[in-house]
């Protein structure tokens, strides 16, 4: 599956505002992108799946598009 | 909105309620950008940036709740994106109700909850361009 993620925050300076990565699931979509940015390892952030706030495993489908969530820090 | 929130902008907030006749009392919160010290560098600016689509569906769903909890007259909220500099507001928040203590209340658990469900992410600007994340308490 071709996933569409954005980034936000601290996260985006590592892994840019946008990217395509192939995966089946979120679990295995994480470790994909802590191949390619090691940096990741150590940053915490949420992931949504289309604008939902996922914390178990969950299937992706074509088009899905994933967000990476440092935690907030508004106001 | 983008950038900072004019002064005159909230004055003229207010006066738009003068209509409204069976408000009470207004709570405001006005946030503000501080010139943070750190390691000796000085915070001159706080740029934002938010996942906007999911900040405007959560700032919908608080206020429906908000509403729900609270007799509300009304509640208009506004968070500045982009760069803001020390000195400047950067959130705008404004509850209105028949008496005090639930505009008071409405507005504190508002701002509360703004800064720890909204998507949004303050990069600190120092004064030699160099920058920190900043972290809500």
């Amino acid at each position: 599956m071709k996933i569409k993620i954005i980034a936000f925050g601290q996260i985006a300076e590592i892994t840019g505002k946008e990217l395509v990565i192939e995966a089946l699931d979120t679990a295995s979509l994480q470790q994909a992108l802590r191949d390619k940015f090691p940096a990741l390892a150590e940053k915490k952030y949420a992931i949504a799946v289309n604008k939902i706030l996922v914390t178990d495993n969950q299937i992706l489908t074509d088009n899905d598009t994933v967000a990476l969530m440092p935690p907030y820090s508004g106001g | 909105m983008q950038g900072a929130i004019n002064p005159s902008f909230i004055a003229d907030s207010i006066a738009k309620h003068a209509s409204k006749k069976d408000i009470g009392a207004h709570s405001i919160f006005l946030g503000q950008v501080r010139a943070d010290v750190i390691e000796d560098k000085t915070v001159v600016a706080i740029e934002y940036t938010a996942y906007e689509n999911l900040a405007l569906q959560k700032m919908h769903e608080l206020r429906e709740e908000l509403f729900t909890k609270y007799d509300l007259s009304c509640m208009h909220v506004h968070h500045s994106l982009g760069k803001v500099k020390a000195g400047e507001l950067c959130l705008f928040v404004f509850t209105s109700s028949k008496h005090r203590q639930t505009a008071i209340n409405a507005c504190e658990e508002i701002v509360e909850r703004i800064k720890a469900e909204l998507p949004v992410w303050g990069k600190e600007i120092f004064e030699d361009q160099s920058h920190q994340w900043k972290v809500n308490n």
